[in-house]
């Protein structure tokens, strides 16, 4: 191995980025050659000697940190966002099981329709309906009967 | 992605105001010094590390970077050199109007030649030394150098950032290694002395 190539390997190595079946060319190019040694001491004392101290006045830590609250989303709509997709599978799910009954329950679709047709009546009618309510169509027919028959 | 700035970002995401306090705290060391050295001064730094925040909070329910860190050295990265760009343009106005006014010219943004910043402030220690050597390096060098140092940002990470090959970044890297190397050269020949 060529030490230009060992020294872009060492670089490598450092940031974890060398292929594992390079590891152990290098090791013995290292091993052997002094001037790649150096280089990589280099490498590991920049690492040691350059370290983070600087930090930034307070005044613009506040202004962030300031910028960020008044930044952040509003609780709610997130998390109303985050169920956006379950409400949707919720709401379909209840369609379908409202399919599936009705299919299976047509009397009750039949009461729908006679309770919907009521609301269209007018007052007066709706109390004859809410009187005769209850009766059996043999019931009104004989009571219909009865009544003429009197008359 | 480190698990502490996902949660950070989910918890923010959903209405935690304060959630990002932590990464505001755990990055500013390695996010201020690099934007220090890679500017002019406190008060650039100062602006630009501002800046790189507001930016990070305006577009943080876009991030899908891995790293959360590397996220804010690239948004640094952009508005250190817009701010080079700025500054030339004054600069070079300036200068062709001939900084009659007191104001900086291009002469005044150049290094004083035969003295390096180490000397300037009269410091001698490694660091001191290390610091004076990456101030002579290329802004490339410096910032592939920089990014490594303090962010522990990959090679492929810093050619995404400065968009060429991860060679190029490797060459350059190697060059202000190859600088330092005659500035420990003493201290590396005394440490194969002691060892041997």
């Amino acid at each position: 191995m060529k030490c230009e190539k060992a020294e872009k390997h060492i670089l490598l190595q450092d940031s974890g980025e060398l292929a594992d079946h390079l590891m152990s060319p290098l090791a013995m190019h290292l091993h052997n050659c002094d001037p790649c040694q150096q280089f990589q001491h280099t490498l590991l004392e920049s690492h040691n000697s350059v370290q983070s101290t600087e930090e930034p006045s307070i005044k613009i830590m506040q202004n962030v940190l300031r910028e960020a609250r008044q930044n952040a989303p509003e609780k709610s709509p997130a998390a109303f966002g985050a169920l956006r997709p379950l409400i949707g599978v919720a709401a379909s799910l209840l369609i379908g099981l409202g399919v599936f009954f009705s299919a299976f329950n047509p009397d009750q679709v039949g009461m729908e329709l006679v309770v919907t047709e009521m609301q269209l009546l007018k007052s007066s009618d709706q109390l004859v309906s809410i009187m005769y309510e209850g009766f059996s169509e043999d019931d009104l027919a004989f009571n219909f009967f009865m009544t003429y028959e009197g008359s | 992605m480190d698990k502490q700035d996902a949660d950070c970002i989910h918890a923010y995401l959903n209405g935690d105001a304060n959630a990002l306090e932590t990464l505001v705290e755990k990055y500013k060391r390695p996010l201020y010094s690099f934007i220090l050295k890679m500017t002019e001064g406190r008060e650039d730094a100062d602006e630009i590390f501002q800046e790189t925040w507001f930016r990070a909070l305006k577009n943080v329910h876009k991030f899908q970077h891995k790293n959360f860190l590397n996220w804010l050295f690239r948004i640094a990265h952009n508005l250190v050199i817009d701010r080079a760009r700025r500054n030339k343009k004054n600069v070079s106005m300036q200068s062709s109007m001939g900084g009659e006014d007191g104001t900086n010219t291009l002469e005044d943004h150049l290094a004083a030649p035969g003295i390096s910043p180490a000397e300037e402030v009269g410091g001698t220690s490694l660091g001191v030394q290390i610091d004076a050597a990456v101030e002579m390096l290329s802004p490339e060098q410096k910032e592939v150098f920089l990014l490594r140092m303090y962010g522990g940002v990959s090679f492929k990470e810093i050619a995404k950032t400065q968009k060429c090959s991860i060679n190029t970044c490797l060459a350059r890297m190697q060059y202000a290694l190859t600088k330092l190397r005659s500035i420990l050269k003493e201290e590396y020949k005394e440490l194969q002395e002691a060892m041997s």
